[in-house]
């Protein structure tokens, strides 16, 4: 592990990705402190204020006001707690849905393998948004709906290399030796598969947040997922681009914001790869 | 040969009535009765009755399911409630603005891709490379529809050099297109390169430049048909995918595509079309790779062996 940290210091790149995360986490998990504003009062009076414009009330609107007159900054520090909550579950409850098929279809072989893998290639054949979108309508709009459809369109990345490398250690002489000292067939797939599989996962993990946080915020984007009354980023940007010919500042920030969160992950994701697997 | 695209096929019917099954069961697990979310909430009993009967909703579940089976064979998806069409004629009259976009998108990649990753590998480690890399990390991260919203508000309402949105002249193509390529752009040149990087290490490829061929020459001769292969093999499964990415660009741009009838349907709540843009969408993805997989046969025939 201290090793695993040293080596990942060494490639700057992964490491900025690493510390912009943690910032966002950090700026997610403290919203009710940093906020300098409420993000649901409007006033109409304040609407569709310039960046760096003081109101009445001598408070700075450093990033401006959108079309209900709400300060973005607010609401920006607030979408990061959604972003991040949604991101985090699917990535967990699909990352652990990924790592037990992924296991046991590939130490078990045989019809089961065959039936996950098929299943697998089923899913495959949706586009990944379309099969979102299609059934975030149907099982409405809701946070936790938004986590439970994007870990079950989600868990199939996470499967795929957790197989592949069960694949590659399975017939190694230290499992064979394990085998022939009478241990279990559990035991052997957590105490000595497990550990060996848990680098390509988080590699996949740290691109799945990537990939998720823009899911989540194109469902957003387009009206379904999180209910509107939750400041998002891409319900923001939704906002943003009814007024993107008077007030472009709408649009712009919570879209940087998204852009920075996936660059990040993908940094990480990319220098945790190579550390991981020089190869 | 035969064997093997035997084989093929029969997997990928498989998937299919799968795949179908998928859909078909997505439509069944909406809480509450799906008549009564696509009826307005003064409808009659008579008119619940009778949208039941013609949706089948009255028969067991496995009668329905035979149902659905045997009218899609005939591609008779049913009819759509907000329009009150054959979904199959809605499909056919979007589908060809689709893969018009679809098919610019993916030249735009690839002209663009692969000469820039062949030079960042020839360029290994130099200020260009960087560049080339860090453009590449950016277009992999950017959502692309707030990239297009961008895009729109520099070119076209800041500076009027393309329109907004709009279908017919082949100015209108500009935006959405590249839009909807950037992802796969980035992706593309990141294989690339990197696969450049690995034929360049190769050992015939010393020996050319060992004779003494110019390098011009060798990096285009040898390199990069070589590095290509890797290469097609993704746009192949990237074209499926570039599918379900209209969705949000055609919204975007309002280009008159599949991807604006899904959004269309999906705020409709209208079922039975987003049932069969979903079944359809599944069909041309598994004969896009079936078609894939047996042109690779073809071409390299260790494939079949492997397999």
């Amino acid at each position: 592990m201290k090793r695993f940290f040293n080596q990942l210091t060494k490639r700057k790149t992964a490491l900025i990705g690493f510390i912009f995360l943690i910032f966002v986490f950090l700026i997610a998990s403290l919203t009710p402190f940093l906020a300098p504003m409420d993000p649901f009062v409007q006033n109409i009076e304040r609407r569709l204020l310039p960046p760096m414009t003081m109101n009445a009330d001598g408070f700075t609107h450093w990033l401006g006001t959108d079309q209900l007159g709400r300060d973005v900054l607010s609401r920006l520090i607030y979408g990061s707690r959604i972003s991040i909550m949604i991101a985090a579950g699917a990535v967990f409850i699909g990352g652990a849905i990924g790592l037990i098929v992924g296991l046991v279809s590939g130490y078990s072989g045989g019809w089961i393998d065959s039936v996950f893998m098929r299943l697998i290639d089923m899913q495959l054949a949706f586009p990944f948004l379309l099969l979102s979108l299609t059934m975030v309508s149907i099982l409405g709009s809701s946070i936790m709906n938004v986590v439970v459809v994007l870990s079950l369109t989600s868990w199939i990345s996470y499967a795929k290399v957790v197989r592949s490398s069960v694949l590659s250690i399975k017939y190694l002489e230290f499992i064979e030796a394990t085998r022939a000292t009478g241990t279990s067939k559990l035991a052997i797939l957590f105490r000595h598969i497990l550990p060996h599989v848990l680098s390509p996962f988080i590699v996949v993990a740290s691109f799945q947040v990537a990939t998720l946080i823009i899911a989540e915020s194109s469902l957003s984007f387009l009206g379904l997922g999180v209910p509107s009354s939750e400041p998002t980023w891409g319900a923001m940007l939704a906002d943003g681009r009814e007024y993107m010919t008077d007030a472009w500042w709408i649009a712009i920030y919570p879209g940087l914001m998204l852009m920075l969160v996936a660059m990040s992950a993908n940094l990480f994701g990319d220098g945790l790869r190579d550390v991981l697997d020089p190869q | 040969m035969a064997k093997f695209i035997f084989k093929r096929l029969l997997q990928s019917i498989i998937v299919l009535i799968g795949a179908s099954a998928i859909a078909f069961i997505l439509l069944r697990i909406i809480p509450g009765d799906p008549v009564m979310l696509m009826l307005s909430e003064n409808a009659t009993d008579e008119e619940i009755n009778q949208m039941r009967e013609q949706m089948g909703l009255n028969l067991p579940i496995w009668q329905q399911y035979i149902d659905y089976v045997k009218q899609m064979i005939v591609f008779d998806f049913g009819h759509s409630i907000s329009r009150g069409l054959p979904s199959m004629q809605l499909i056919l009259n979007h589908l060809p603005a689709t893969l018009l976009l679809v098919f610019w998108a993916m030249v735009m990649a690839i002209v663009i891709a692969i000469p820039l990753g062949m030079f960042a590998a020839v360029k290994k480690n130099s200020f260009s490379d960087y560049i080339v890399s860090i453009l590449a990390l950016l277009g992999q991260s950017v959502p692309s529809y707030w990239l297009g919203m961008m895009l729109i508000l520099l070119l076209a309402v800041h500076f009027g050099i393309l329109p907004t949105s709009g279908y017919g002249h082949w100015s209108h193509i500009i935006l959405p297109a590249f839009t909807l390529a950037i992802y796969q752009l980035a992706l593309i040149a990141r294989l690339m390169r990197s696969s450049t990087l690995d034929v360049l290490n190769l050992d015939y490829v010393r020996t050319a430049r060992a004779k003494g061929l110019p390098e011009i020459v060798v990096i285009f001769k040898h390199v990069f048909k070589n590095a290509l292969i890797p290469t097609i093999t993704m746009i192949g499964l990237q074209t499926g995918q570039l599918l379900g990415g209209a969705i949000i660009t055609e919204f975007i741009f309002s280009w008159p595509g599949l991807g604006f009838l899904t959004v269309q349907s999906i705020q409709a709540q209208d079922y039975p079309m987003i049932q069969s843009l979903v079944i359809v969408s599944a069909i041309v993805f598994i004969v896009i790779n079936l078609l894939v997989d047996i042109i690779y046969a073809v071409v390299d025939r260790r494939i079949i062996v492997d397999s």
